[in-house]
């Protein structure tokens, strides 16, 4: 195979030990999160406006956030709303007898609209999966997690808060800082991983050669050499011997029996790590 | 005498359909009648010719590169499909008489099984697909059954495409969506929907193979009235509890039950507003399919937090446990644990991991169900869990061997962490956000049903992945690195292998066509076939 086959060929392979993200499998269905594409998204401005004519109008019966409220339906998961398209189905509703009699509502054609914006956005971000934000995460004790990070958990093993991860607290956000203290990326510099897997393959004649994995299959191992190019062997009943070293094994191990508390705990500590 | 005369009639016009209610209830050898194949849900084919000893010089046979055909047959609302729109083949191909039927979002190919070449098209207009896949059609007499996207079965003439009808079974824009392959049972095209985003309540349905019409209808979630509703706090939360049907369900002829599996809770991650087992989500429920009345339900996860849906195959077995026949019926749950239950009453038989570090539950109770750990729900500041909602497994069917006693599957072995974003106590959609984590390793796996211990496991680069195996003694899968895969079925050892286009993408499906074996499986657009070639061929 030429190399530059094989270099298109790489485009599309999986690194072997790869993370594969949270819901890129899916279920039996859908596309999961903010609607899949299927909600129309109103624009911002008619949806500003609409918050402050909802809570006027309508969120004494529909609650705050219009799931509901006392007196009246959740207008989210509601069969009127999403049938509607640009407030005409909810206008329609507003003027109905039951409607009137219940509440007497007589509001412009565009504030209806505006309304609606805004329900509609409700209903995009009730179907997404939320935010995570930096004062959820840090609940855990920064000593604790020091004493972790420097005992049980032997992180100072490899890392070291004025080395490598000096000032790591005003880089990342908590939620991404826990992230990363769970399972660090394989980031690309300059093209080649810098947690990627290095790989030794001792041919049965010749010296062995040790570069990045790319790919490693029962059938075929290939490499990216220190000068940038890529090697590959067939590999036939386990030959020619393959010998891989994962940066990041240890934090696969530590994965396996990590508590929440830890991962807290470590969190908080090395967010104050400034 | 009248009587006398109707029935050479009737049973030559029998002899003229093209699949016959006995031909799927006894799948001849050179088909492959319904989305499993039969109606076990085994993916296991009789055929030999292509075996141990000879797979090794299997090659290609043909491609067929599934794209918008001009002049195809088109119906639905809506603008016209794009001319360049390509498909992701995510459902099994059907093959009768010759012909293969082949399905893709909203769309229908019949294919020469010998040559690969189209022999028609059908696509329907109506809301693009976002989906992952539609899994499959149906086929029954003259028809052809299938499921679009938007909720509407359609019929179609098997010989020209035709549209026949269409039935909306389910309104999209409730967020109702549509992926199962129907399958047929005696008079009865069994249909199923499924909702992710927006809390709906999913079902079951019979039509009628002639008009498309209700014939019987089962809420997945027990409704006010219905044994099971008080596992739900109140109708508010059953009446949006989901439960997709998603899956084509299994079907045991002498004991006339279908099992249909069922999806994931609603709303999904954040179980605050409905405390209870909430029943029938997550589980194996098993219907009389010339009424839709339940027999008996088994669930997999009670009041499930994690997206883990039982829509995997609830594959019958015959076996032997403690040296006493049985009905079996097997699942690989989607929370990585393995279940064999009597499929005659749906006792509990055996529950078992069939991966490593699962850390979700703190033990199985008297029924062999996991009993949850409720500090592994999605929490505001983060749950370390293992699986993922990707799960230990999904979709993509298992397969068994009646010849090696082994039920194959792709497992994965992943953690996530679980955030619960939506903490008002009536939380809507999933509730929560997944971030992190990663795979420890990905197997195929081969499980004695007996006993549920692992003979042999295999690493390969992707979780769940479609098998299928054969009597000559192969098991066909794929490794993620775009290979197309027969191992032996006994020891896992690959025996030969092909890199495709893309990585498979279906479930590969064989079959006998003028004393030639076939072995077809789908890879992104590309459907390929493969056979022996010139002297192996006996």
């Amino acid at each position: 195979m030429s190399k530059r086959i094989l270099l298109l060929t790489l485009s599309c392979a999986v690194l072997a030990n790869a993370q594969v993200p949270a819901g890129a499998s899916g279920r039996g269905g859908g596309g999961g999160g903010l609607g899949g594409g299927r909600f129309k998204t109103y624009e911002p401005a008619a949806i500003s406006r609409g918050l402050p004519a909802y809570t006027t109008n309508c969120a004494s019966c529909h609650g705050a956030t219009a799931r509901g409220g006392k007196t009246g339906p959740d207008l989210i998961r509601s069969s009127v709303t999403m049938h509607d398209l640009d407030g005409v189905q909810i206008g329609n509703t507003l003027q109905s007898a039951v409607h009137q009699n219940a509440v007497k509502l007589s509001l412009p054609a565009n504030q209806v609209y505006d309304i609606a914006a805004y329900v509609h956005s409700r209903v995009i971000e009730s179907s997404g999966r939320g935010q995570v934000h930096t004062a959820d995460v840090l609940v855990g004790d920064t000593k604790a997690g020091e004493a972790y990070f420097n005992g049980a958990g032997k992180c100072n093993t490899c890392h070291s808060v004025s080395g490598d991860l000096k000032g790591i607290g005003g880089r990342f956000d908590a939620p991404s800082l826990q992230e990363r203290i769970v399972m660090p990326p394989r980031n690309a510099v300059k093209g080649v991983p810098a947690n990627s897997i290095k790989a030794t393959v001792t041919p049965a004649t010749g010296p062995p050669v040790t570069g990045v994995l790319m790919r490693q299959t029962d059938f075929d191992v290939i490499l990216r050499l220190a000068d940038g190019s890529l090697q590959s062997w067939t590999i036939s009943k386990g030959v020619p011997k393959v010998v891989t070293t994962d940066p990041l094994q240890i934090h696969y191990d530590i994965m396996k029996s990590l508590k929440d508390s830890d991962m807290h705990n470590v969190t908080a500590y090395l967010a104050g790590v400034k | 005498m009248k009587i006398r005369c109707l029935l050479p009639l009737i049973a030559a016009t029998a002899w003229a359909q093209v699949l016959p209610s006995a031909d799927i209830l006894k799948p001849k050898p050179d088909s492959w009648p319904t989305f499993h194949g039969d109606y076990t849900g085994q993916r296991f084919s009789p055929l030999k010719q292509i075996n141990t000893t000879n797979v090794a010089s299997m090659s290609l046979a043909w491609i067929y590169r599934a794209v918008m055909n001009p002049g195809a047959n088109i119906g639905g609302p809506g603008p016209d499909p794009s001319p360049t729109a390509t498909a992701n083949i995510a459902g099994t191909p059907l093959m009768v008489k010759g012909i293969l039927y082949l399905t893709a979002n909203n769309n229908v190919w019949a294919i020469d099984a010998r040559t690969g070449l189209n022999l028609w098209h059908y696509t329907w207009k109506g809301v693009p697909s976002v989906a992952l896949g539609n899994r499959g059609a149906a086929i029954y007499g003259d028809w052809l059954y299938f499921e679009t996207y938007d909720n509407h079965l359609v019929s179609l003439d098997i010989k020209t495409g035709k549209e026949r009808w269409n039935k909306e079974i389910a309104d999209v824009k409730m967020d109702y969506f549509s992926s199962m392959a129907p399958v047929v049972v005696g008079n009865h095209v069994i249909v199923g929907v499924g909702g992710d985003l927006l809390d709906i309540p999913c079902y079951v349905e019979a039509r009628d193979p002639e008009t498309g019409e209700v014939q019987w209808h089962y809420w997945t979630t027990a409704q006010k009235g219905d044994p099971g509703f008080n596992t739900w706090p109140d109708q508010e939360a059953a009446a949006h509890g989901g439960g997709g049907v998603w899956y084509p369900p299994t079907y045991d002829p002498d004991l006339n039950l279908l099992y249909v599996v069922t999806g994931n809770v609603n709303p999904v991650m954040a179980g605050q507003s409905r405390a209870g087992d909430n029943l029938y989500t997550c589980s194996v429920v098993a219907l009389n399919p010339d009424t839709g009345k339940m027999a008996w339900y088994y669930q997999y996860s009670a009041h499930d937090t994690h997206d883990w849906d039982a829509a995997q195959t609830p594959v019958l077995i015959n076996g032997t446990i403690n040296g006493q026949p049985r009905k079996l019926l097997a699942q690989a749950y989607r929370g990585g644990l393995f279940y064999v239950l009597d499929r005659t009453n749906g006792k509990n038989i055996l529950t078992k991991p069939y991966v490593e570090n699962l850390n979700w539950y703190t033990g199985i109770n008297a029924n062999g169900q996991p009993i949850r750990d409720p500090n592994k729900d999605a929490t505001v500041p983060g749950s370390l869990v293992s699986p993922s909602s990707n799960g230990a497994t999904g979709w993509p069917n298992p397969t068994f061997s009646p010849d090696t006693g082994l039920f194959y599957v792709g497992t994965s072995q992943n953690f996530t962490i679980f955030y619960l974003t939506d903490t008002d106590p009536h939380p809507e959609g999933y509730g929560a956000s997944e971030r992190g984590g990663g795979t420890l390793t990905s197997e195929l796996r081969a499980i004695d049903y007996k006993t549920g211990n692992i003979v042999w496991k295999r690493k390969t680069g992707v979780g769940a992945q479609s098998l299928m195996s054969t009597a000559g003694g192969l098991l066909f899968g794929r490794d993620g690195y775009n290979n197309f895969i027969a191992y032996d079925a006994k020891t896992g050892d690959p025996l030969w292998h092909s890199g495709l286009l893309a990585n498979p993408s279906n479930g590969p499906i064989t079959y006998m066509l003028d004393g030639r074996q076939f072995v077809v499986v789908g890879a992104g657009e590309n459907l390929y076939a493969f056979a022996l070639q010139g002297t192996n061929v006996k």
